[in-house]
């Protein structure tokens, strides 16, 4: 056997420049991008509304910063701060893109209303018990907006899904038999109220259907993923992706609780043309403008910059785009199916709104209109009078 | 490249562990941990990690797992002396907690057929998720002594909110060859699910349960 040692092999690019250029075909251009704080602060989350507000948990301070993208630039329009403990999740409402919920480890979900300057209007707690507070990893939105879910860590042996009416500040109920650790994800189905999946560090993707009298009922499917999870979200009606802590990705399907994909750590390391599987990091899954599931991926090695998007091709990830401005490594992302546009942030501090070009974007347009006004000239020169 | 742990550091730290617990035998046998401390990591802000790796040598042995499975998988058990259960030997505890609990308890794992795996919260309710012993797929085209000795030399490491962990690598009725591979196996995992990789590594010690710890690194 040998000595344990430090490769420090560095990890990069398996191809030349011009053929990753040729594999990552679908062309992102940086739109905008701003920092959150002059310091270097991480931003954890993220998320944003069809009106193009986007909002950002930045993890220093504990607060949230709400910009509004207008045209090409994001301007910021307030600053929430109010949770004492580390923020968790930043979620807007998704029936008035002027609500905005917040959670984090001082046990409260903080209801704002962006008219008001940014106040809050609403706090939600569970105290059934006062003693314990229970610290929230996730929270999330009923797709009618009625019902707010909020997922705890482990506190005294139990980790609590808890429910509130959103017009009320006490909890309707909640579950603590169907994960064993902490809670890091929850999220509602995009259309049906009732249908609500669950990610815990224990290793579980749970599928409740709330409609149920007891926990032991509305525990429809528990899909055994077998790492810690990071991530989940809906890719469709019944398809749901996640990241686990260990970088792999997985597909299931809600409905009859089968696998149908799992991707490696060093899959998607390969598919996105990095030499070195230990280096790559996942970020989320979403489904992109033409309706194929979308990883976002990147790399710690070099400079930490190489963030690259892949698509789920049956049994296959497609390289798809190669954010070459990203600068920064990546930790969320919000995709806009309508306006095909992405938003990153990350470990920089940096916001960046990403937009298609598909060549048919505003650069060609501009080149297409000067070539066009040569052509003019041209033909101007021959007919002088 | 740059040695991080000689092999000589190695063999040294688990022939002595293995050496102290003979000094005093136990009534027990004594379980081996690694224990990792972290730096340059930031447990509020930075990415967590987590990750499960199949050890070569199990270091559980007195694991026992329990097949849930269907009538092919249920008579393969029964040839090869394995615990098994059927569907409807599990909808006989008519998802009464009491009994699930009971389950639950008598054995460390679980393993499940496709077709049962799926039905489990229907039968059994949220128990086996309770006790942290939800089943792994057991498929029919994987061999069921492989499939259970895999459950068994998988181990999980997770950081919690500190700046430490450790997880059980071995026993030391292991060979000091079988101990210092699977040091050698987790060391390394451990290292690739590190964002800065061994710039995040502060120490490394191994221990015995009862025996004093060694440092590795």
């Amino acid at each position: 056997m040998d000595d344990i040692i430090d490769k420090e092999e560095l990890d990069k690019d398996t191809d030349e420049p011009t053929i990753i250029e040729q594999l990552f075909q679908r062309n992102y251009n940086l739109l905008t991008q701003t920092a959150v704080t002059l310091k270097k602060s991480y931003v954890n989350k993220l998320d944003g509304t069809s009106s193009l507000k986007i909002a950002v948990g930045v993890a220093d301070n504990n607060s949230v910063e709400v910009f509004d993208l207008k045209k090409t630039s994001l301007s910021l329009i307030c600053r929430l701060s109010g949770h004492e403990k580390s923020l968790t999740e930043v979620v807007f409402s998704q029936n008035d893109d002027q609500l905005l919920y917040t959670t984090g480890h001082d046990g409260l979900i903080k209801l704002w209303d962006l008219r008001a300057g940014g106040s809050c209007a609403q706090e939600y707690k569970d105290d059934d018990d006062e003693q314990i507070v229970k610290p929230f990893e996730c929270v999330d939105v009923s797709c009618n907006g009625r019902v707010l879910c909020a997922g705890s860590q482990l506190v005294q042996d139990d980790a609590y899904l808890v429910f509130w009416d959103q017009r009320k500040p006490k909890p309707l109920g909640g579950y603590w038999n169907s994960h064993t650790d902490d809670i890091t994800q929850i999220k509602f189905h995009k259309e049906k109220t009732e249908i609500i999946t669950t990610g815990a560090m224990d290793g579980l993707l749970n599928v409740f259907n709330i409609l149920e009298q007891t926990e032991d009922e509305a525990l429809t499917f528990s899909l055994n993923v077998e790492n810690s999870i990071e991530k989940i979200s809906w890719l469709d009606a019944t398809q749901v992706a996640c990241t686990t802590q260990s970088n792999d990705f997985q597909i299931w399907n809600s409905e009859t609780g089968d696998m149908i994909r799992s991707f490696s750590r060093d899959k998607v390391a390969k598919s996105i043309k990095r030499s070195k599987g230990d280096d790559c990091y996942l970020v989320d899954a979403y489904t992109s403008v033409d309706d194929t599931p979308v990883l976002l991926a990147g790399s710690h090695g070099e400079n930490g910059d190489v963030l690259r998007s892949v698509t789920v091709a049956g049994k296959k990830l497609q390289p798809c785009s190669n954010f070459t401005q990203n600068k920064q490594t990546v930790r969320c992302c919000w995709y806009n199916k309508e306006r095909d546009m992405l938003v990153t942030a990350g470990e920089s501090g940096l916001v960046s709104v990403w937009s298609a070009t598909d060549g048919t974007g505003p650069e060609t347009a501009v080149n297409s209109k000067i070539t066009g006004a040569i052509k003019n000239l041209r033909v101007n020169r021959h007919k002088p009078y | 490249m740059s040695s991080k742990v000689s092999r000589d550091t190695l063999y040294e730290c688990v022939n002595a562990v293995l050496e102290k617990s003979k000094e005093k035998k136990r009534n027990f046998l004594e379980t081996v941990e690694l224990q990792i401390g972290l730096k340059n990591y930031d447990p509020q802000k930075d990415k967590r990690f987590s990750g499960t790796v199949k050890l070569k040598y199990i270091p559980r042995p007195k694991m026992q797992v329990c097949v849930l499975g269907d009538q092919q998988h249920c008579d393969e058990a029964k040839q090869l002396t394995v615990p098994c259960m059927d569907a409807e030997a599990l909808k006989k505890l008519n998802k009464n907690k009491k009994l699930v609990k009971k389950l639950a308890k008598k054995y460390d794992a679980f393993l499940a057929s496709e077709s049962l795996i799926k039905q489990i919260p229907r039968l059994l309710g949220p128990g086996l998720n309770k006790a942290g012993k939800f089943p792994g797929l057991l498929s029919h085209q994987e061999s069921m002594t492989m499939k259970i000795d895999e459950v068994k030399a998988t181990i999980k490491f997770q950081m919690k909110k500190v700046l430490c962990l450790s997880v059980a690598v071995g026993h030391v009725d292991m060979t000091p060859d079988e101990l210092a591979q699977n040091v050698h196996l987790s060391i390394n995992f451990l290292v690739s699910l590190l964002k800065k990789h061994w710039q995040n590594v502060r120490s490394l010690h191994m221990k015995s349960t009862m025996g004093p710890p060694q440092r590795l690194y």
